[in-house]
């Protein structure tokens, strides 16, 4: 399983790389008032008004450096009704990709309950790399997405 | 609290600058153990680490509202379909290379170029040079004739559009032909090589106003612009015969 890793300070995190369409730069966002501090703002992503998470904020309370190498990843969700539905999140240091299978990530152990799309470690030379559950983050997300696009 | 900031940044990001691939790498005296490993430098873990913190720095001016522009405009749709040349089957396609005379747009069959360098002087022979021979040039070593297309083709010449397109750095020089028989065109403009399938190639108008449309073997639509394609048989055998 290809896994897209990134930093959130200096931690290694990954997602699954099947889910992202494309990473994509940083950029300005308009800004939506209301919704929870880690919502960087809603852009316009080809034609349609896209939210984008900042995850350093989410994970960590520290929002992303504005650096070249904090990136956007697209990830692409179904929605109830089949549709797909797109979300950005935003990391520092989105500059590589790793191939690991399954079953090498080990539990932790801890389970947080305020955040359970902390999902498993696995060990690389460069570190203790976690996953993050994309369905359990898109649960957490979802309630947000549907003000932003205004359903 | 600035200090406090700036050293735990300083952590995180600590500058490197260690160029050693110019001291003891490929560029350097070659002593360094890795190179036994990963062979080149372009291939070692430190170089990559090191190409990657390039990217640890502020966006550079106009970067962020030319993406916003991007996202916001192109479709995703466009781009599956972008790659319509690329999946054309080899027996149906040409591949052709686009090159610009003045304001003409030409094109001549990737088969027979060898190759496209940059301007290099042109050596005149006495008594033999002409507007259609410019004389010999030296490409690898290898002395070659140059012929100018735009006179060839009965282009207007480039000296008029030189008030028009100050940037001269696009200019080229072309080397077509096979093995014995070579020319060397100066070109104003490559724009790269495209495939284009058969179908796509429309005849020349029946009307033929120009010397150019002789040499025509048919047009292609590219980019919004017409682009000739030329016949090259024809115009070596043209040249064979006004120059040798």
């Amino acid at each position: 399983m290809l896994m897209l890793v990134f930093y959130i300070g200096k931690n290694l995190y990954a997602i699954e790389s099947s889910r992202v369409v494309e990473v994509i730069p940083r950029l300005t966002y308009r800004e939506v008032h209301h919704v929870p501090e880690y919502v960087a703002g809603v852009f316009n992503y080809r034609g349609s008004i896209v939210p984008v998470i900042d995850l350093c904020r989410l994970i960590r309370g520290i929002p992303s450096k504005g650096f070249l190498s904090t990136r956007v990843m697209m990830v692409s969700y179904p929605q109830p009704d089949g549709a797909l539905r797109y979300v950005g999140l935003m990391a520092e240091r989105v500059i590589e990709a790793l191939d690991k299978a399954e079953t090498d990530f080990k539990d932790t152990g801890i389970q947080a309950n305020t955040a359970p799309y902390l999902g498993g470690i696995i060990t690389d030379k460069k570190g203790m790399i976690q996953r993050i559950r994309l369905e359990q983050l898109f649960a957490e997300v979802q309630p947000i997405n549907l003000i932003a696009a205004g359903v | 609290m600035f200090e406090s900031l700036t050293s735990e940044s300083a952590t995180i990001h600590p500058p490197i600058l260690n160029d050693c691939w110019n001291q003891i790498g490929v560029m350097g005296d070659r002593s360094c153990r890795e190179l036994k490993t990963v062979i080149h430098c372009h291939d070692c873990p430190v170089y990559a680490a090191v190409g990657d913190s390039l990217l640890e720095r502020e966006p550079p001016a106009n970067y962020i509202s030319e993406w916003i522009d991007i996202l916001a405009e192109t479709a995703p749709e466009a781009e599956a379909s972008e790659s319509n040349g690329a999946l054309v089957l080899a027996e149906e396609a040409i591949s052709i290379m686009i090159f610009r005379l003045g304001n003409q747009k030409l094109a001549l069959p990737v088969r027979i170029l060898q190759e496209v360098t940059h301007p290099c002087l042109i050596q005149p022979l006495p008594h033999r040079s002409n507007q259609l021979f410019l004389g010999l040039v030296n490409i690898r070593g290898e002395t070659l004739l140059c012929a100018s297309l735009s006179h060839l083709l009965n282009l207007e010449s480039p000296q008029e559009k030189a008030t028009t397109t100050p940037i001269e750095n696009t200019k080229r020089m072309m080397v077509a032909g096979q093995s014995e028989e070579k020319w060397v065109f100066p070109v104003d403009e490559v724009y790269g090589t495209y495939r284009f399938h058969l179908s796509e190639l429309r005849d020349a108008p029946v009307v033929i106003t120009k010397a150019t449309e002789a040499y025509t073997q048919g047009v292609i639509h590219w980019e919004g612009n017409k682009v000739n394609y030329l016949d090259s048989e024809l115009l070596f055998y043209t040249l064979n015969h006004k120059i040798l």
